[in-house]
């Protein structure tokens, strides 16, 4: 018989008006002093608990009301008599007279609330009362009326219970403990009541009741702590553990039922302290837990118990030393679980195994790994996924201590970890994620790996990550839901989060550093992380190579100033770096060449820095057939405006300037071998497709043959001339001090020389005095005809430019480059070649202007078709006649300040 | 009324799990303090006779309540009749102060007080005898945006509090204890008026038994 909602609060209504109504009538009663009218209408308001139509939350609304009420009379009665005698003759009376009351459930209220009000007095029988009342209840079997009667009993007895000595103690205790029982069966008991199909409303009933049960707990636990307040030589620890613990989980065990058994632990777990619970640990895990019913998942339990511990560890309630021990009873309790239930479900064994290394991680001693490691082996070895779901939840044991890890070490020495973390390797996204989680705090530690036992602690991780191939497709990457990034010619889709990863990937490969002091235990280290890791993806060297490349190439660099002498070394040192190069170049030759061209430029760089000259010259030589197989003919997208020299151009000019720019720094190539490369490098530049290319390309090689020694090194002497002149003396103190302070100066001329850059007057300036001194004393590569022949070449090509707008900007580069080289001190440069330059380039702008002005007529004619041309050109003009006036400008300024090209003609 | 009889306030304490209601309660009635945490469960009070007005004897019923919702699994029938209410929050945890509106909103909804708009409450900040370095960063500026805020703004008393130490606790209860007193004086008031409107309206219920069984 269900009643609906409505009707139910309908019902409740009118029991609320009715205790009210009665109440009041009470209330004035006692004012009058009419106490028998006054229990009539006390009577009458308890009546309405007998109600069987309420729910758990709506009887204890009444129940608050009532409870109100019935402190109105208790009040009533303690100020009820003048004399304490007379006061408990009065009670002792009025508790039998409402023993006569019709109703059992008014009966035992009131009864209840006269003998708590009687025990309240001095020299009471209050043990008696406690008897009595308690033996009284056993008369409501109602089990919500029941819980809520002996409810009252606890409410109202509380602070009235005795301990003025243990016997006192005892027998409070034991009247709580028997509460505490009676209260609990009839909370089971209510499971069983009605109709099957009401089973599981009863069960949120009882859940609702669970409180009213947990009470006892709670006053159990309040009492123990108000006698150990009193005498201090009272163990409360022995005395839960002896007198308490044994009762209460027997009774808990012995009820066989699922909630109870859940709840009233957790209340244990809250409601005693943590010193408790240690003493009782053994038990409550072996004795209680294993003995609770087969469904109930222990794990909560476990979590509720091993967060207690968690938040109790500042208060250093366990010591280091015992931490261990600590963590023993769990896992062998965990393991008895095992053997006492071989079908537990996967999800209640990682539940558990998360609580336990929740526990572990939060112990004081946190070099201590070896309850990790015991985890994890034990996982590894008995665990078996069955779905993807079971993964995930692997994938949290493994989560779980990363953001704990404090050094490499820590992976180290988790060697189990890595095995458990082997178990999802089907699953590549699970693995990904922790070793993207591992990377991430190991890039906020920072800590250097020193050997190759760390790098594999660690690398195996990474293993993964290296391997993940970027072209693989799917949906998300196609509809354009993932960002992605398109290269190799847009025949390629890589995202973000994978370039991230493998930038990530590229941190740690930094983090790789050994001994300081000694260079080649770190370049075997990238060695071998390149061998055993890197290129287990080809696809992926790309992005981790430049890196390794770079780190391997500088600490080979730093190895060459330690051991200067020691060439063998250095070489073949440099002959491994050439085959990693070698390895990126055969995988990757069709879109990165020109990466490739960089790497094999600086490393040539560094060689010829260490005088490795034979090895400087084979790079030279592998850096033209990536020229000539892959460079040379590749183009550059988009548009590249051939007036501008700074704009760039095809990639295979590019390259060659890379390469002009490299062989410019190089100072001990032996002579032929240098000839030989700078010869090949101009040869290259005048066949570059585009005039203008040529051109530019053929200027600036002029540089590759008249050294200038404000670009020497610091401090260095070239070798390069030596093999046929040796040099006549020892550079002076001196002049190392003059270069070095022009060695800043030095990289911002070469950039200059190299794009043609007009004011360059700084530099000039210093340079007269070092050209006056030094120059018998540093042997330099210069011949002035070759200076010569590359400038005339890029005239004539500049000349044979069909577009004369184009030739007219090249004319004046080329003075300007001619300007610097008689600056340099090529006599061959002279007065007047530079006015045969100056004149021919005045020619060619006032026959365009000539022209244009004829346009421009042709135009206020009415032919208009080539409008947007004719704008264009007269544009183009403008910059080359301002272009040229700043040349000449700037000639003025150079015949002022410093007396040079005085017989220049500039007007 | 018996002149002998004295006036009995309840005061609630609500705010958030671990904010140190039960200890605030311990501190005031019982002097004691303990370290150990133990979860309250369901609601349970706590009463202490003390004099205010230099003369009027009041008995403070305390209840103290979980702040762990699963343990309040019977819904909070006790705040009904409350003479005032005091929102606990902990100096050392923002969300705990940030959750104080919904506390004063939850009460009003469930205690069914017959004046919201000028009900008393009253804001406990505790702990302050934990390390400085541990409290809510500018926490001063924190609270006067809780408490300050014209529209339905927790505009009460302030008190900050170490149950711990015994500082403040006893000041805070004073206030509480008069304004719970004159919130009782009024509520004593209206109920008189409303009682004698209600005896006639329920007289034809006063003999009909509402279906309890004999047991």
């Amino acid at each position: 018989m269900q009643l609906s909602n409505n009707e139910r609060k309908q019902i409740l209504q009118t029991c609320i008006n009715n205790i009210k109504h009665q109440s009041n009538l009470m209330k004035s009663n006692l004012n009058d002093n009419k106490l028998l009218q006054a229990l009539k209408h006390c009577s009458n308001f308890l009546n309405e608990l007998r109600s069987n139509n309420l729910t758990p939350k709506q009887y204890y609304e009444i129940y608050m009301l009532v409870f109100d009420s019935l402190g109105i009379l208790s009040s009533y009665l303690i100020g009820g008599s003048n004399s304490k005698q007379s006061n408990s003759v009065f009670l002792a009376d009025l508790y039998e007279i409402v023993q006569y009351s019709g109703n059992i459930i008014p009966r035992l209220y009131m009864m209840i609330n006269i003998g708590t009000t009687y025990m309240a007095i001095e020299g009471a029988p209050t043990k008696d009362l406690m008897k009595d009342m308690i033996e009284m209840c056993h008369g409501v079997q109602h089990p919500i009326r029941g819980l809520f009667l002996r409810y009252y009993l606890s409410q109202r007895t509380k602070n009235l219970l005795p301990f003025d000595n243990e016997s006192d103690l005892n027998d409070s205790v034991e009247f709580l403990i028997s509460n505490f029982i009676e209260m609990n069966k009839l909370w089971v008991r209510l499971q069983h009541q009605g109709h099957s199909s009401e089973r599981e409303l009863r069960y949120k009933e009882r859940k609702e009741l669970k409180i009213l049960v947990g009470s006892n707990l709670v006053r159990l636990s309040q009492i123990i702590d108000d006698y150990t307040d009193a005498n201090e030589k009272f163990s409360s620890i022995d005395y839960y553990k002896d007198k308490v613990f044994p009762v209460i989980t027997e009774q808990i065990i012995q009820c066989k039922d699922h909630l109870a058994q859940t709840y009233l632990i957790d209340v244990i777990i809250q409601i005693f302290p943590i010193e408790f619970q240690i003493t009782t640990l053994k038990n409550l895990l072996n004795d209680v837990f294993l003995n609770l019913h087969p469904m109930l998942r222990k794990s909560e339990l476990i979590e509720t118990l091993v967060d207690k511990f968690i938040n109790c560890s500042e208060e250093s309630v366990v010591e280091e030393e015992e931490e261990n021990e600590l963590f023993n009873q769990f896992w062998s309790f965990y393991l008895n679980l095992n053997e006492l239930d071989p079908t537990i479900p996967i999800e209640e064994h990682s539940n558990l195994l998360q609580s336990f290394i929740n526990l572990s991680l939060s112990f004081k001693n946190s070099e201590n790994f070896d309850n990790l490691n015991q985890i994890y082996k034990h996982a590894s070895e008995n665990l078996t996924s069955t779905s993807d779901s079971d993964e995930e939840m692997w994938f949290n044991l493994l989560i779980l201590p990363i953001n704990y890890f404090r050094s490499i070490n820590t992976l180290f020495k988790l060697d189990n970890y890595y095995d458990f973390y082997q178990k999802i390797q089907n699953n590549k996204q699970l693995q990904k994620k922790i070793s993207i989680t591992i990377i991430d705090k190991l890039l906020e530690i920072g800590e250097p790996l020193k050997d190759i036992s760390e790098i594999d602690a660690i690398f195996r991780y990474l293993l993964v990550l290296i391997k993940e191939s970027p072209s693989k497709l799917d949906t998300a990457k196609n509809l354009g839901i993932t960002k992605t990034i398109k290269i190799n010619n847009d025949e390629k889709l890589i995202t973000v989060e994978f370039l991230e990863i493998q930038e990530k990937i590229c941190k740690i490969i930094q983090l790789i550093e050994s001994d300081q002091d000694d260079p080649s235990k770190t370049i075997s280290n990238l060695s071998y992380i390149r061998k055993k890791y890197l290129n287990k993806s080809l696809e992926n060297i790309i992005y981790t190579y430049p890196t390794l490349i770079t780190k391997y190439l500088y600490k080979s660099k730093i190895l060459g100033y330690y051991k200067p002498h020691d060439t063998n070394l250095l070489v073949s040192n440099f002959k491994n770096l050439s085959i990693i190069v070698d390895e990126f170049y055969s995988n990757h030759e069709e879109f990165s060449s020109s990466t490739i061209l960089k790497i094999y430029l600086n490393i040539a760089n560094v060689a010829d820095q260490l005088k490795l000259n034979s090895i400087s010259y084979e790079i030279y030589n592998q850096v033209f057939v990536i020229y000539e197989e892959n460079l040379k003919h590749s183009k550059k997208k988009g548009f590249i405006n051939p007036h501008d020299s700074l704009s760039g151009g095809s990639i295979a000019y590019e390259s060659i300037i890379l390469i002009i720019n490299s062989l410019i720094k190089t100072r001990h190539l032996l002579k032929n071998q240098y000839e030989e490369l700078i010869t090949k490098v101009t040869l290259h530049g005048s066949k570059l497709l585009k005039k203008q290319d040529q051109c530019r390309a053929v200027y600036l090689c002029s540089n590759l043959w008249w050294w200038n020694e404000i670009l020497l090194p610091n401090g260095e002497k070239p070798t390069t001339m030596i093999e046929e002149e040796k040099p006549k003396e020892d550079e002076k103190p001196k002049m190392e001090n003059t270069n070095q302070k022009e060695e800043g100066e030095s990289k911002n001329e070469e950039k200059e020389n190299n794009e043609e850059e007009q004011d360059d007057h700084k530099d000039e300036e210093k340079e007269k005095d070092v050209d006056e001194q030094e120059e018998e004393e540093i042997l330099l590569y210069r011949d002035g005809k070759r200076v010569l022949e590359c400038l005339q070449k890029s005239l004539r090509i500049a000349d044979s430019c069909m577009d004369p707008y184009l030739s007219l900007k090249l004319f004046i580069e080329i003075l300007n480059k001619c300007l610097i080289s008689s600056i340099y001190g090529n006599d061959l440069i002279d007065y007047k070649y530079l006015n045969g330059l100056i004149d021919l380039i005045k020619t060619n702008i006032d026959n365009l202007q000539d022209q244009q002005n004829e346009d421009d007529e042709e135009v206020e004619n009415g032919n208009d078709n080539d409008e947007e041309n004719e704008i264009k050109e007269t544009v183009l003009l403008k910059q080359a006649i301002g272009y040229f006036n700043k040349t000449l400008y700037y000639i003025k300024e150079q015949k002022e300040l410093e007396g040079r090209f005085q017989n220049v003609n500039i007007h | 009324m018996s002149s002998r009889k004295k006036t009995l306030l309840k005061v609630i304490i609500l705010g958030d799990s671990g904010v140190g209601k039960t200890s605030l309660m311990q501190q005031f009635v019982n002097n004691k303090f303990s370290h150990q945490y133990k979860a309250t469960i369901g609601a349970d009070f706590l009463t202490k006779e003390i004099t205010i007005d230099n003369n009027k004897q009041v008995t403070l019923q305390i209840w103290d309540t979980a702040g762990q919702e699963r343990f309040q699994s019977l819904g909070v029938a006790f705040y009904r009749g409350a003479d005032c209410c005091v929102l606990c929050f902990d100096v050392t945890n923002e969300k705990s102060l940030n959750n104080l509106t919904s506390w004063k909103d939850e009460f009003l909804v469930q205690s069914n007080v017959s004046n919201p708009q000028d009900f008393p409450f009253i804001v406990i900040g505790n702990k302050i005898d934990v390390d400085d370095s541990k409290k809510i960063p500018s926490l001063q500026k924190k609270l006067n945006n809780i408490t300050n805020n014209q529209l339905g703004g927790l505009n009460y008393p302030v008190f900050e509090t170490s149950a711990k130490d015994s500082i403040n606790v006893e000041s805070a209860f004073e206030v509480i204890a008069k304004m719970a007193l004159q919130q009782e004086e009024l509520n004593a008031a209206n109920s008189n008026d409303v009682n004698d409107d209600y005896n006639d309206a329920i007289n034809i219920h006063l003999d009909s038994e509402s279906g309890g069984c004999g047991c």
